[in-house]
């Protein structure tokens, strides 16, 4: 009978003549991908010139391989939607009132504005570029919160540029390809936003958790708010156009605020990109002139 | 002529199916599936080519093509590169030791030994990213990630195996 000992430094060498010459190979793979992470993670080395290029290049072919996955995913919807379709008909009629009464009161305060206006004489804010775009690659893996979608330069679009989808802000470009870009999502670690609590008129930073639900950091008289509170961006440091809407206040406990966003981050299709431009100064504000 | 012509192309094929997985993999771990009922997120399926392969033809799929699988894929999904080439090259590794004991011993046990690297992957992928960040990540979409990884193997196993039968007969 073998000693467990025996067995055990019998069953190494197995494995060890099993790996063989891969050994030292395996080694030297592990070194060098140790060495690509702690370069990039201390930026010794920028790798956004290949990745945008990687991504450039695959557009064409991720656009096409979603083509297969939204006829089967249509196909579903449409067939879950033929279940509720009474339903679903009751709930948009009501819907449709609901929202031209909202027409009705967003067209007298439109013409109450340009009234406004043309009494003050103030001048109307420059109306920002919107651009249109698709998700063509989605989360990929459990700690990534950016999606690609397919504008780039040649479309108009710059870096730091907000991306909505039909409910709201979802996140902004952070690395700009030519016919494709990089967007962090509002809920990733390293994204925080300046923003404003409708009701209350306080300030604040909303600040992903790489979690389901961002969080209000930062902000004055934060204890104030309640569930239901809407989220806007607040335009402070020219980083995102003011007003975009971003979500409404979940859950206040002792040590967060939780904020659901409005925008469906984990159904993202057909997205918009707001580009606008940094006002600058006016000219008798500028330094050296009293 | 024809035959040797058609027998040389059906070698290549043969030879280049494992790495032609692992692309297949990559490219469908980064489309978007938004259907309700899959959840927010792809796992990176690029795993299960790599163990399969590794187990039943390392010859074709060495180490450093686990590598360069696990690179392709973090410059296509944004993470940190060299995050998922280290951790496919483990896989690689891990793969190519256990090859003895269980190429031979049918589905159950290479289910279970992929169960431990899916396993392994998620908690190195964690210990690893946390690091990066400074920050303790959450731990459930790694656990999610990692079950659903977990139940995709049996059907893409078969399916590989499939391909490892028609590649010995024709190739």
């Amino acid at each position: 009978m073998v000693e467990p000992a025996k067995k055990f430094s019998m069953r190494k060498a197995q494995t060890m003549t099993a790996l063989g010459g891969a050994g030292r190979s395996i080694f030297i793979l592990l070194t060098l991908a140790l060495s690509l992470l702690i370069a990039e993670r201390t930026q010794l080395v920028s790798t956004a010139p290949v990745r945008t290029a990687i991504a450039d290049a695959m557009e064409p072919v991720l656009r096409t391989l979603r083509q297969p996955v939204l006829a089967v995913e249509t196909a579903f919807e449409n067939a879950g939607s033929l279940r509720h379709l009474y339903e679903e008909n009751l709930r948009l009629k009501d819907e449709n009132a609901r929202l031209l009464a909202w027409q009705a009161a967003a067209q007298r305060l439109e013409r109450e504005n340009s009234a406004l206006r043309a009494l003050t004489r103030f001048g109307a804010p420059q109306r920002p570029t919107v651009l249109s775009a698709r998700v063509i690659a989605g989360r990929g893996g459990p700690f990534l919160h950016t999606v690609l979608i397919d504008a780039g330069d040649d479309d108009g679009l710059a870096l730091g540029d907000a991306v909505l989808d039909s409910a709201g802000l979802i996140g902004r470009v952070v690395q700009p390809g030519r016919s494709t870009a990089r967007v962090l999502l509002i809920t990733d670690l390293n994204s925080r936003i300046p923003v404003l609590v409708e009701r209350t008129g306080s300030r604040a930073i909303l600040s992903g958790t790489n979690g389901p639900r961002p969080a209000l950091l930062f902000g004055e008289e934060l204890q104030n708010l309640v569930p239901g509170d809407r989220i806007v961006t607040s335009g402070d440091g020219s980083l995102f156009p003011a007003d975009l809407p971003l979500g409404e206040v979940e859950k206040l406990d002792d040590r967060q605020i939780w904020v659901r966003p409005y925008a469906e981050l984990d159904q993202l299709e057909f997205i918009r990109i707001i580009h606008h431009q940094v006002p600058s100064p006016p000219q008798d504000l500028l330094p050296g002139r009293i | 002529m024809a035959p040797d012509n058609s027998r040389k192309l059906a070698s290549i094929l043969f030879v280049s199916v494992p790495a032609a997985t692992c692309l297949v993999m990559i490219l469908a771990s980064l489309v978007p599936v938004t259907g309700r009922m899959l959840g927010p997120i792809t796992p990176p399926l690029v795993l299960i080519p790599v163990f399969f392969w590794s187990l039943h033809r390392p010859a074709h799929l060495p180490p450093w093509a686990a590598f360069i699988a696990g690179l392709i894929y973090d410059l296509l999904s944004g993470t940190y590169l060299g995050l998922w080439a280290l951790i496919a090259t483990v896989i690689s590794a891990y793969g190519l030791g256990q090859r003895r004991s269980i190429v031979t011993s049918g589905f159950v046990l290479g289910w279970l030994a992929f169960i431990i690297a899916a396993a392994g992957a998620g908690l190195l992928a964690w210990v690893l990213v946390s690091l990066l960040k400074l920050a303790v990540m959450p731990r459930q979409p790694v656990l999610y990630s990692t079950m659903i990884l977990i139940g995709l193997y049996p059907p893409f196993s078969y399916l590989f195996g499939k391909l490892q039968q028609w590649g010995l007969r024709y190739g």
